[in-house]
């Protein structure tokens, strides 16, 4: 077996370096589920006695829809004693890694991921589109925020030491200092006064019913978000890149093409800005997390359908399916994430790519 | 050792508070602290009293008034719309304001009741900033909301701190699984979304909590999501200093590990965690402000910045019709953004990780003003060109010649016409940083010809590298580089000019000492060549690069070549490297090689194979090398002449044998004497 994996490991290093991070994803995933159940049932009483209660609620209220009106014999019952019998037929008595592996046997061999207990709905329906357009959002906000961050770099450091980096310097850290409730707020605000941008950040209808029109509409909504989401994380991310790009420049390798009589723009984007792309994909996956942690924000002030609300609606509802399922799924999303940056990194440098070869 | 860290810490000290903008926003700081900690005096009513109809009421602070005249007072408004809550003021209604005056009762530690505020208002309330929808003084509200607000950041990134200390310590010193697991653990915490475990972890542990909990809670929360990072700072450097020499035999001394972190390992984490922890103290505003606002932080009778700005109350309607409910957003932006700006200038100051890439601006300036004045001069003598060496008249050449005179046996430019020299250089000198800082290099003096090999010694710091650098201005931005006068195959060359520069480059090739940071790891050796041929030849295609780089490389004997040129750098060994950056270096057929201890970082028996295969080449080609070791030895057998540096200084330069067998300076006597022979022993 052994053998087999070293094997594996010089003829194909690319498949054997991916392989190894999908599986310890995988495990990572599997540790951070057992987490979030052990945390709930370390946690003070109330939360399991709260869910429990409230299934067990749900459950008087199904029966008494049924028999009508007759139901009154339900009442009778202790609320304490209702609360105990409903957590055993729920399994919630039980220590947590077993309540854990049944929800995992529920989740990947039943495939259902519960209901949600205020809408009632499947949480599996109210997730999926959420997600979607989170999705959506962030990977836009991501794609700009990289860009635009790393042509004011490059042209920064072309410039070499000047004013305009002062003054740069100057705006980021204030635009870090600005909370985003108050910096989307503000924006809403200028929206609302002057009417030249909507004050909500989706379209008020679906995608599926008209999708050209809503391709035309939703960068209209999303503008305005959007724009402050980039502001509010242009800051950090310029900054960072900024260093990486600096560090590449003062690396004793670009002293030596400059001896060389290489040109400077092909220092700075053959080599310089290549160089410090790799360090900017490993953090890239953080700077998603961030992004999301952001638009947590920003979807509840502009009303956007995303996990965000979804999440948020449910903390406050003390909905603990769904803030499960959610915490799980977007572990899972920016974990998914994290393995396409390190094959993407893996692509990129080729001391990655051979390492295991050469081992 | 201990009192050099002290006093270089000071001196950082002294000069970081030096600059007025750090002094301004430490000056912020202090004041909001203050005013926080001093809060139910400095507030004029207690954060909780409800003034009776008075919901939004606006600012009403006046300065002057024909009434009362000058001084503070409070405008009396009136409410006219009770719908959309409109005020007008009413004209020549103003209530004083008494200073040191008793108000609403509080207690002083809880020790002793007093009702002394620093001002406050008998009938009329003084409105500084508006009144909320409640009617209570949004001015008392900001001042007793910052204790929470100011606390909780010192609070959380104290707690996130130990835990990054503790764990990421515990991960740096032990290593393996230990490391692994802490590790995994923190870079997956990195990877959820903060705000959402946030909004997990408060939906979990406090459903329902009394508001003192609530603070002590939600920065327990706020700090287990702030630490993976720290912990991952901490850890790497624990790593770094462990494999240091002292820590080593500290613990081959078998001294107890908790000795070892707490004496020898810590004091090194002081400057970065001092940074870590004023950069971390704004996310932690930032964090609490977040959660209030979603309505799970600091809820009612409890008030923070962030409670301020609670959702609840933060709707369009409202900051459209009242603005000045925004007024505790200033204050989270400001004590962000000074703690922010602190936290630069402490990582400017103290950080020795930083890597400087651009000096301060001083040193640009004042280098143009200097490359104005010597311009003129290389143009004067382009006319002249058969007098290449300029006799020393100027007076600032008599002036530099004082200074530097302090050993006779310097050669003078005795303008005896080398037909055949390839590089004459004078008095070059070079300083880092500001023209006042210590000169890295004065007064170098340096010719050579075809075919020779020159050799440069001296110890580390003395100037021999740095000498070349500046030669090939390779220190722009760097290095103020200064000189009389510079020649190259007996043209003038004004290292201020581009094109000079290029001339130089392309008549010096220069290999450098570490052949792991002398290559571009994402190229593969073809491609570095490709690149290199193309700036002579932008046209040449790359089969023909190929062939060439090619029959350069063989020259370098290197085997195997037409399989490894796709290869990358990093898939080579030390010598192999050293092969191909020379190779790489000979690729535009350059005049001169400088070989900057090239052979330092590799073993005896390569160094010597490549020294012989350099000087084989550069006999065979007649290019002229420039040797620069600290190995008086290896140059020795290498070098026509040899020229010995220390402290930025020429000590002498003669003929090889010469400076072997008849040393005029005392140091080169001691550079030889420190030779290390087989057979000698170390105590002799």
């Amino acid at each position: 077996m052994k053998s087999q994996l070293a094997i594996l490991q010089k003829r194909h290093p690319l498949v054997y370096y991916i392989s190894a991070r999908i599986l310890s994803m995988v495990s990572m995933l599997f540790l951070l589920g057992m987490a979030v159940f052990g945390l709930m049932q370390l946690a003070p009483g109330d939360i399991v006695d709260n869910y429990a209660k409230q299934v067990a609620f749900q459950a008087g209220n199904d029966t008494i829809v049924e028999s009508g009106t007759t139901g009154a014999g339900q009442e009778q019952v202790p609320e304490e004693e209702l609360i105990r019998l409903t957590k055993k037929r729920l399994g919630l008595d039980k220590p947590f890694y077993i309540q854990y592996f049944s929800w995992l046997r529920r989740v990947f061999i039943d495939r259902d991921l519960g209901m949600s207990l205020v809408s009632r709905a499947p949480v599996l329906f109210l997730i999926r589109k959420r997600l979607i357009n989170s999705l959506v959002l962030n990977i836009i906000s991501l794609i700009t925020l990289t860009v635009i961050s790393f042509v004011v770099s490059i042209a920064l450091t072309a410039m070499g030491r000047s004013k305009a980096d002062v003054i740069l310097g100057i705006v980021a850290v204030i635009l870090n200092a600005i909370p985003a409730v108050l910096f989307l707020t503000m924006l809403q605000l200028f929206a609302a006064i002057t009417g030249w941008f909507p004050i909500t950040a989706y379209p008020d209808f679906e995608f599926a019913r008209e999708p050209m029109r809503f391709l035309l509409q939703y960068p209209y909504h999303i503008f305005l978000p959007l724009l402050g989401a980039f502001l509010g994380g242009i800051g950090s991310t310029m900054r960072s890149i900024r260093a990486y790009m600096l560090d590449q420049m003062g690396k004793p390798y670009i002293m030596l093409l400059r001896s060389r009589r290489i040109s400077e723009t092909r220092i700075l984007f053959s080599h310089a800005f290549r160089n410090s792309l790799n360090p900017y994909i490993t953090s890239s996956a953080t700077l998603l997390a961030s992004l999301f942690s952001g638009s947590l924000i920003l979807e509840i002030i502009f009303s956007y359908p995303g996990l965000g609300t979804l999440l948020y609606e449910a903390t406050l509802q003390e909905d603990i399916n769904i803030v499960v399922t959610n915490i799980m799924f977007i572990s899972t999303l920016l974990l998914v994430g994290t393995i396409l940056a390190d094959i993407l990194l893996a692509f990129v440098d080729p001391r990655i790519r051979f390492r295991s070869a050469d081992a | 050792m201990p009192s050099i860290r002290r006093t270089e810490y000071r001196s950082a000290q002294r000069s970081f508070f030096s600059l007025p903008l750090a002094r301004i926003f430490c000056l912020i700081l202090c004041c909001m602290y203050i005013g926080v900690a001093g809060a139910p005096f400095f507030s004029p009513y207690s954060h909780q009293k409800k003034f009776e109809g008075l919901t939004y009421h606006p600012p009403n602070a006046r300065f002057y008034s024909r009434e009362l005249g000058l001084g503070l007072q409070a405008q009396k408004y009136v409410l006219v719309n009770t719908v959309s809550l409109e005020w007008r003021p009413l004209r020549g209604e103003y209530e004083k304001v008494r200073w040191l005056a008793r108000g609403d009762r509080y207690s002083v530690l809880g020790l002793s009741e007093t009702d002394i505020h620093l001002f406050t208002t008998q009938d009329y309330p003084l409105f500084i900033f508006g009144a909320d929808h409640l009617g209570r003084d949004l001015l008392s509200r900001i001042i007793v909301g910052g204790r929470i607000s100011l606390t909780i950041g010192l609070l959380g990134s104290l707690i996130s701190l130990s835990l990054a200390i503790l764990l990421g310590g515990l991960a740096g010193y032990y290593g393996g699984t230990v490391d692994w697991l802490i590790m995994r653990v923190c870079e997956f915490m990195l990877l959820i979304p903060g705000l959402y475990l946030l909004l997990f972890l408060r939906q979990i542990f406090l459903p329902t909590a009394p508001p003192g909990q609530t603070f002590v809670i939600i920065s327990l929360i706020l700090s287990l999501i702030g630490f993976p990072g720290s912990a991952r700072l901490v850890r790497g450097i624990f790593l770094s200093i462990k494999e240091e020499n002292y820590i080593l035999s500290a613990r081959l001394d078998s001294v107890p590990s908790i000795v070892i972190v707490f004496r020898h390992m810590l004091p090194h984490l002081y400057s970065i965690l001092l940074i870590s922890l004023s950069f971390s103290i704004p996310a932690f505003i930032l964090g609490e402000t977040a959660l209030s606002y979603l309505g799970l932080g600091i809820t009612d009778p409890s008030v923070s910045w962030g409670s301020l700005l609670s959702r609840r109350e933060l709707n369009l309607r409202s900051i459209s019709a009242f603005p000045w409910i925004l007024m505790p957003g200033i204050f989270i932006i400001l004590a962000g953004v000074s703690y922010n700006i602190l936290a630069e200038h402490l990582r400017d100051f103290l950080d020795p990780y930083i890597n400087p890439v651009f000096v301060q601006k001083k040193a640009t300036t004042t280098k143009k003003k200097q490359s104005q004045k010597q311009n003129q001069k290389p143009k004067r003598e382009l006319g002249v060109e058969n007098t290449p060496f300029p006799e020393n008249n100027t007076e600032k050449g008599i002036e530099q010649e004082e200074q530097v005179i302090q050993a006779d046996h310097i050669p003078k430019p005795t303008a005896s016409l080398y037909t055949d020299t390839l590089l004459s250089v004078r008095k070059l000198g070079l300083c880092f940083g500001s023209q006042s800082a210590d000169p890295a290099l004065q007064g170098f003096d340096m010719d050579i010809k075809r075919g020779e090999v020159l050799g440069i010694v001296g110890e580390s710091g003395s100037g021999k590298s740095v000498s070349m650098l500046g030669l090939l201005g390779l220190l722009k931005y760097k290095a103020h580089v200064s000189y009389e006068s510079i020649y190259m195959n007996n043209t003038p060359i004004d290292l201020d000019y581009e094109k000079d520069v290029a001339c130089m480059r392309s008549h010096i090739a220069y290999v450098y000492q570490e052949p792991s940071q002398s290559y571009d790891p994402l190229v593969p050796i073809d491609k570095h060549f490709l690149e290199t041929f193309r700036v002579q030849n932008p046209s040449i295609d790359k089969d023909e690069a190929r062939l060439r780089s090619l029959e350069i490389l063989s020259l370098m004997q290197i085997d195997r070549v037409e399989e490894r040129i796709h290869s990358y750098f990093h898939q080579f060994s030390g010598g192999m490297i050293q092969r191909v950056q020379i190779a790489l270096a000979l690729a535009n057929n350059p005049d001169i090689l400088v070989a900057d201890e090239i052979t330092t970082a590799l073993d005896v028996i390569t160094e010597q194979t490549i020294m012989d295969l350099l000087i084989d080449i550069c006999k065979t080609r007649s290019m002229a090398m420039i040797c620069i070791s600290h190995d008086i030895g290896l140059i020795g057998s290498v070098a026509d002449r040899i020229a010995v540096m220390q402290k930025g200084r020429l000590v002498e330069c003669d003929k090889t044998s010469t400076i072997l067998n008849k040393p005029k300076a005392p140091y080169t006597k001691t550079l030889l004497g420190s030779q290390i022979r087989f057979g000698d022993r170390y105590d002799s």
